[in-house]
């Protein structure tokens, strides 16, 4: 898609202000023979771009379709600009946005006659209707793809189409379940170009995925979610940098001339230092001190003692790294 | 001076704003489908080469099985493929991920399920209008009681319309129950099907003692409310939180775990 394009504009809300607007309070959802939500609170607040992150199974959609009033907290609470999801269903469906990670295709189908039959049961009428079809077919770049089959998008442009949908009603808070999954590199560049936009233009969105550096670059609030319970809530950058006071490490990738089993036997035996990944020509290290002059000293002792390095490249934690540091402190006695 | 052209030209919907979005939809998905388009053209070929085969054999004994296989025919087509094309795979917009984007629409159930059904009736009109001119050339060349057969033909487009209920009502089941209540209805619909045509066609033409199966096709007939109530039932209550009674079952067991849990959280 082309991001220099003006897209039309969508109905600006309101910026961040100190009243959140997605309010859960110790929700926890409990099915015959999974405990999927174990009691979880955290607030969102106006215009944010919130990151869900979890592995697989750690309560990520459920949470999610709690919040889209599709399924029902045993317990707790959860509120949408202070509309109770299970007492106002109806006045909450008209806040949300939802576009779920697999949507299905309806055959015989344009992919014009899918968004005006969705902006039809969303009560959309005449003229408003019209324009609010072709206001969403040109911010998600639909417009060439109007008279094409459904059945004949690809992964890409069915997610726009989805995303499309979702935004027909004009909803103030977006809920997006894994929407980058299965895209390739062109999709997935084009879904943040979307996500960017629609942060621009005050939305507060809740996406979640599996592909934590993505959610990186497109959110300004993380939430980690592990085995149902929330194990993070805070900025990204903060959790990027990470510090010794939380646990967390620098991440530093070393380069050597031969033997690079050298560098996890020295690791080995010098404290502060971690093997993370090992790779055919050095290793992944991560050190338990940020200062420069750590690092210095760190680095002239691997050379004075004998490794070969030809490459010392410090790196920002990866989100990666730091979700599984966390998962780990999380699950220590 | 150039004349200002919007940037992009607002496309118009091609249905009306009045009417219902899912007979829309249905209708746009319909008209489409390939069991329509080939069921009608089916039709008028079967229709024209049973029609012809009538004005040649003219007064040929043979004629009579014909005469059987031009309403099984239009039977077949109003009673059993449009109506029920959809019995055994199941409604698309009922699997879930169809059914939660409807969900947080402003849709109820009897608006999906009027939709729907209103949809199945309107290609079923298509194809009863198209069986018309069929009826002229019989009456004309081969001298039928056009009243008796349009009598016919208006009772099984009104079968159609109940077994289009059935239909709707069994596609909505989860699948095991679906393939079950599908094998056990075919039959019954078969005999109501049966009992209403021949019922009501006796009775206009006074040719034999219709009462019984009169009755019977009325029964079946009046199916339809029932299979109407249940379906819309059951999509209304899909329509709400359907998984939202799971609290009051809770045993102490589960109420411990979730305060436990809760204490937990509220420590970290």
């Amino acid at each position: 898609m082309d991001s220099s394009t003006t897209p039309p504009p969508l109905t600006s809300t309101a910026s961040t202000s100190a009243e959140p607007l997605v309010r859960v309070r110790d929700v926890h959802r409990l099915f015959p023979n999974v405990y999927a939500v174990k009691g979880i609170s955290f607030d969102i607040h106006r215009g944010q771009v919130v990151g869900f992150i979890g592995a697989n199974g750690a309560g990520k959609t459920t949470t999610m379709r709690m919040m889209a009033t599709l399924d029902v907290p045993t317990r707790g609470q959860i509120s949408i600009a202070n509309e109770d999801v299970v007492q106002r269903p109806a006045q909450v469906r008209r806040l949300v946005g939802w576009m779920p990670d697999n949507y299905g295709t309806y055959a015989n189908m344009t992919v014009f006659e899918y968004l005006d039959f969705f902006a039809r049961a969303y009560g959309l009428k005449g003229q408003d209707r019209a324009q609010r079809v072709q206001e969403v077919m040109d911010f998600a770049d639909l417009t060439p793809l109007a008279d094409r089959m459904m059945n004949a998008l690809s992964k890409g442009m069915g997610q726009r189409l989805c995303f499309g949908r979702m935004l027909l009603p004009d909803p103030e808070f977006l809920i997006l379940d894994e929407p980058a999954a299965g895209l390739d590199p062109k999709a997935r560049m084009e879904f943040k170009n979307l996500v960017r936009l629609l942060s621009q233009r005050g939305k507060t969105l809740f996406i979640s995925s599996h592909i934590l550096s993505e959610l990186g670059e497109m959110c300004d609030t993380m939430l980690f979610i592990d085995g149902g319970k929330i194990v993070y809530h805070g900025d990204a950058n903060e959790l990027r940098k990470g510090s010794a006071a939380n646990g967390t490490r620098m991440a530093i990738d070393i380069v050597v001339a031969d033997r690079p089993e050298s560098i996890s036997e020295w690791a080995s035996v010098n404290p502060g230092w971690t093997v993370v990944e090992t790779r055919r020509d050095g290793a992944r290290l991560a050190f338990e001190a940020d200062d420069p002059q750590s690092i210095a000293a760190a680095l002239r002792k691997m050379i004075g003692d004998g490794l070969s390095v030809i490459d010392f490249h410090r790196e920002e934690r990866r989100l990666e790294d730091a979700f599984v540091d966390m998962i780990k402190d999380k699950s220590k006695p | 001076m150039t004349a200002a052209f919007p940037s992009t030209l607002v496309r118009e919907s091609d249905f009306s704003d009045r009417l219902n979005p899912f007979l829309v939809k249905e209708l746009r998905q319909g008209l489409r489908s390939r069991v329509f388009v080939f069921g009608l053209m089916g039709l008028q070929a079967a229709l024209a080469f049973v029609t012809m085969a009538r004005i040649i054999a003219e007064d040929d004994p043979t004629t009579r099985s014909l005469d059987v296989f031009y309403w099984l025919l239009i039977g077949t087509l109003l009673h059993l493929i449009l109506p029920l094309r959809d019995l055994f795979k199941g409604d698309t917009d009922r699997r879930k991920e169809n059914w939660d984007l409807l969900v947080v629409t402003v849709q109820n159930g009897d608006g999906v399920l009027w939709g729907k059904w209103l949809s199945m009736i309107s290609q079923m009109v298509i194809c009863w209008l198209s069986i018309l001119p069929y009826e002229l050339l019989r009456y004309y060349i081969v001298e039928h009681e056009i009243m008796i057969e349009l009598l016919g033909l208006t009772v099984l487009l009104v079968n159609g319309m109940v077994a289009a209920l059935w239909g709707l009502l069994v596609s909505s089941l989860p699948a095991a129950g679906r393939y079950v209540t599908a094998l056990l209805m075919i039959p019954a619909m078969f005999v109501g099907n049966a009992c209403s045509f021949v019922g009501v066609v006796t009775v206009i033409d006074h040719s034999g003692e219709p009462g019984q199966l009169l009755a019977v096709g009325m029964i079946y007939m009046m199916t339809a409310v029932i299979s109407y109530g249940l379906t819309i039932s059951r999509y209304d209550y899909d329509m709400q939180q359907p998984r939202g009674i799971g609290h009051l079952y809770l045993s102490d067991e589960d109420r411990q775990l979730m305060d436990a849990e809760s204490r937990s959280s509220a420590t970290a």
